[in-house]
């Protein structure tokens, strides 16, 4: 997406993988960490690096390599679509599905941007209250564009290493006690999609609750969660489990999800805060995740977190999420 | 990298499909992996229920005409509901998606992989040539207009000239192959043909003739790959994967010592 092809040639030197096994995962960046995680398991690779980035500002046109990832039968032909209307099409199908308001949606978008403020690398961040929010003009109903993340310019790199090499390099390690990342459907395939649901999101922490020895809820003290829409945090929450179906909203509304809630979540302001960095968005949320259980988050730092859960989705139009639980 | 004689999974490889390879196949490219991932399901006498991860190789998006190309195959490659990923690294993409398998597979996270590689470049107008010249750096190289062949004809011509090769003795290559490959039903150009016919075929950037350049097809090919308990009970002859390795070189090909690609 950043305007070259054959990404991976571009690489090797910034990342020092010249000479060394490099390749390039077409996803998002936590499907990278993914990889990581199975070539350390395999016990060939002691130390392993991912990295990720987005550079949209480079992006000229847009619109059209949307239009490249859509359908080239059913759904091209449309003419210039905007294909940010899956996302419309799956908020309203979730919203009567779960009773959740319009006001709820924009609560997040509330929530989510007032958090970024105490974040450095929030640049998107803002003052907003309930009613600014609910009287601006629709972009893709039912959200306003202060419920639909911007785009910005991102590098993230994260250093893996198995438990041996991992205690040598620090005092302090982050654990990936589970990793999962599943794809719904194929995006020529979007009628098979559960609109409303996000069952990718759903597969994935399955299986990474399965590959920490979990079995369902797995009772996190925070989490950085999808949210480049703003009914995606309450869905992503519902389908990881993490809050029972339907209750997300009306957990949102009592304020259980604030910084000082009983369960924070995005305390960094998320996407809608930071921005849509394209594929390294994922790595956007591990990194806010691996700094708050570090104890290194600044002035949005959480007390007394152990336990965090992070989610991501590829975005549209596709039905791909990656979910990542880790500790301290 | 490291040998672990502790490894919990040794892998094996115990279906695989191929498509007929063409040059503008009317299958969709969805259609061309499915075609091939069946024949491997069909070959290890499994289905799409027994599968628990699909791994799907497939060069940069423009050859397709797809953005996002993992998520646009991942029905055709059975990937529904499924923990499904794609990579890659450019042109030894095909060879690269089995060994991605492999770790999914020897570090205990997976069972039973499909693995999936596919392409289709026919609808690149006029030619998919014109997509290369966006692999290029864009400051340095993209502004001189260069084309895949003229990097190949300097590595050709250099390696002659370092190793003493005469253009007689690559052609040979070409014969060689091409003519292995007269009994192969997915071959596109298979031909028995001889040095001379190689070296009278038009030239395309010197040295290089087009006898001596492989063409554009499109196709797909796919393998089931599993555990080592698995693959007993499936079938007698597994075909065992005892060792991968990748490399990638420096960034910038006229870095490279071009007659010897030390990756």
């Amino acid at each position: 997406m950043g305007g070259n092809s054959n990404t991976d040639e571009f690489a090797p030197e910034p990342i020092g993988g010249a000479l060394r096994p490099t390749f390039t995962v077409a996803g998002d960046g936590l499907e990278g960490i993914a990889h990581a995680y199975m070539l350390i398991k395999t016990g060939h690779f002691n130390v392993v690096s991912v990295e990720s980035h987005g550079k949209p500002s480079e992006i000229k046109t847009l619109q059209d390599i949307y239009r490249f990832a859509l359908d080239p039968l059913h759904v091209r032909p449309l003419d210039y679509v905007n294909p940010l209307f899956y996302a419309g099409l799956d908020a309203v199908a979730y919203m009567k599905r779960t009773g959740a308001k319009r006001e709820h949606l924009a609560m997040v978008a509330v929530k989510n941007k007032n958090n970024g403020l105490s974040n450095e690398r929030a640049s998107f961040s803002t003052k907003l209250d309930l009613d600014y929010v609910l009287s601006s003009n629709y972009s893709i109903y039912p959200m306003t564009n202060y419920e639909i993340a911007p785009f910005s310019d991102a590098s993230i790199t994260f250093v893996l290493a198995n438990e041996e090499y991992a205690k040598k390099l620090t005092d302090n390690p982050v654990w990936i006690d589970g990793i999962g990342y599943s794809t719904e459907t194929g995006t020529g395939a979007t009628e098979w999609h559960e609109w409303g649901k996000m069952k990718s999101f759903r597969n994935a922490a399955i299986m990474a609750y399965k590959l920490a020895n979990l079995n369902g809820n797995p009772q996190v003290d925070f989490a950085e969660v999808e949210d480049r829409f703003s009914f995606m945090e309450l869905l992503a929450l519902e389908e990881t489990m993490l809050v029972k179906e339907g209750e997300a909203h009306k957990m949102l509304e009592k304020g259980d999800f604030n910084r000082d809630g009983y369960l924070p979540i995005n305390p960094s302001g998320g996407s809608l805060s930071m921005g849509i960095q394209l594929e390294a968005t994922g790595l956007s949320r591990l990194l806010e995740a691996y700094l708050q259980l570090t104890g290194k988050a600044g002035n949005h730092q959480l007390k007394n977190v152990r336990r965090g859960l992070v989610a991501s989705w590829r975005g549209v139009p596709t039905y791909t999420s990656m979910v990542a639980l880790l500790s301290v | 990298m490291r040998s672990n004689i502790f490894m919990k999974d040794r892998v094996a490889i115990v279906g695989a499909g191929l498509t007929t390879f063409m040059r503008r196949a009317l299958e969709t490219p969805r259609e061309l992996a499915w075609e091939a991932a069946k024949m491997a399901l069909d070959s290890a006498g499994l289905t799409l229920k027994d599968i628990d991860c699909v791994v799907i190789g497939s060069a940069p998006d423009t050859f397709d005409g797809m953005h996002f190309k993992g998520e646009y195959l991942a029905d055709g490659s059975g990937a529904i509901n499924k923990p499904m990923t794609r990579v890659y690294v450019g042109g030894g993409t095909g060879v690269f998606v089995p060994e991605s398998a492999y770790w999914h597979i020897a570090s205990g996270v997976c069972k039973k992989v499909l693995v999936v590689a596919e392409e289709k470049m026919s609808p690149a107008h006029p030619h998919p040539q014109y997509v290369f010249k966006y692999i290029w750096d864009p400051i340095i190289e993209r502004p001189l207009g260069p084309n895949l062949i003229w990097i190949f004809a300097m590595e050709m011509r250099r390696y002659m000239a370092k190793c003493g090769a005469k253009k007689e003795d690559i052609a040979l290559v070409s014969v060689k192959n091409k003519r292995n490959a007269l009994d192969h039903p997915a071959a596109l150009t298979a031909a028995n043909i001889t040095v001379d016919d190689v070296l009278k075929s038009e030239t395309l950037v010197w040295p290089v003739n087009l006898l001596d350049v492989s063409p554009v097809t499109d196709g797909a090919a796919a393998l089931v790959m599993t555990s080592e308990n698995v693959a007993r009970e499936i079938t007698d002859t597994p075909v065992w994967v005892d060792g991968v390795g990748f490399t990638l070189e420096n960034q910038h090909w006229y870095n490279r010592e071009l007659a010897f690609p030390r990756y």
